[in-house]
């Protein structure tokens, strides 16, 4: 096994990838995507230290960030696409009807 | 416990791919592509846990978020028939620079951080290891990360978060359905009128009309 700050540094490079990718683009389901990429990232770090110190009960933490992942996608979708419904619209920046 | 070059090549190939998939993701304009390169950032990952000795983790990983996930995304990206103008080239705001600066400086920061946790107390810090692979740490038991361990602990110390879990899944099969659900035309209004459920806000109505007269003017 590799020491941990290999994957340590690997999952950090991922979330920073998905965290700039959430703030800067404006498509909804981008933005989605990259909620995943930043979960996806925390799951590593989780698998990396449990590994390291040799204790697999954090498996049963990132079983349920992937649960929590899962529900969080099917209403996140849901909503967007009832909003699409309604505007017609995915870029979040032309969603300001709450702005005046 | 040094790993072999073979562990070492894996590595390094899976953690490239991750990352190129992640920066694909976040840079391509059309959503179909976005997912298709997550999907390869996910794979990579569930092989970069196998490494790690989380084999339950890893199957889980593709079943779920490669399999159930990204086919929710599929789907709505297909439901939502995009036009071309949702896809244009963004523009560049000084909000948007800000914000890839500071998350820049913050990557740095952290990636720092990373860098300088080993040697700061006791046996875990070593085991953390530094960028030598002779402080790798030593390979786990053969028991480690399988079914059987990680459904012991599931089903004994983590027994409440685990049915939390189910009622949560409910609540979001139920909620899903109820946001995507299609209102007949007057149906707020007829459920004021009988004195069931709460009447919408005034503007709201107005604005459906407005909507639906749009509509019509459109389709004539």
């Amino acid at each position: 096994m590799l020491p941990a700050t290999y994957n340590l540094t690997l999952a950090a490079v991922m979330f920073f990838i998905g965290m700039g990718g959430f703030l800067v683009r404006r498509n909804l389901l981008i933005m989605f995507m990259c909620v995943e990429l930043m979960l996806n990232a925390v799951n590593l770090m989780f698998i990396t230290y449990s590994a390291t110190l040799g204790n697999d009960a954090a498996h049963v933490i990132v079983f349920f960030i992937m649960v929590v992942a899962a529900a969080e996608a099917a209403v996140g979708l849901a909503l967007i696409m009832s909003s699409f419904r309604n505007r017609e619209k995915v870029n979040i920046d032309e969603m300001t009807l709450l702005k005046h | 416990m040094v790993p072999s070059l073979l562990y070492q090549v894996m590595w390094w190939l899976l953690a490239g791919l991750a990352v190129i998939g992640a920066l694909m993701v976040v840079t391509r304009r059309n959503p179909v592509h976005s997912a298709m390169f997550l999907v390869l950032t996910l794979f990579a990952s569930s092989g970069l846990y196998l490494l790690l000795y989380a084999h339950f983790i890893a199957v889980i990983q593709i079943l779920v978020y490669a399999g159930a996930i990204m086919v929710f995304f599929i789907f709505t990206i297909m439901l939502l028939n995009l036009h071309e103008h949702e896809l244009r080239i963004p523009r560049i705001t000084p909000a948007k620079v800000l914000a890839l600066v500071l998350t820049l400086l913050l990557a740095a920061k952290v990636v720092f951080m990373i860098r300088q946790m080993p040697g700061r107390g006791g046996e875990i810090a070593y085991r953390l290891g530094a960028w030598y692979p002779e402080k790798a740490p030593p390979i786990p038991p053969e028991s480690y990360g399988t079914a059987h361990s990680i459904g012991a602990v599931l089903f004994s110390r983590f027994l409440l978060p685990f049915e939390v879990a189910s009622v949560l899944l409910l609540a979001v099969t139920i909620g899903a359905v109820m946001v995507m659900r299609r209102h007949e035309p007057g149906e707020a209004r007829l459920k004021a009128d009988s004195g069931v459920g709460l009447s919408p806000p005034p503007q709201i109505v107005i604005e459906e009309e407005m909507a639906s007269a749009s509509k019509k003017v459109e389709a004539a």
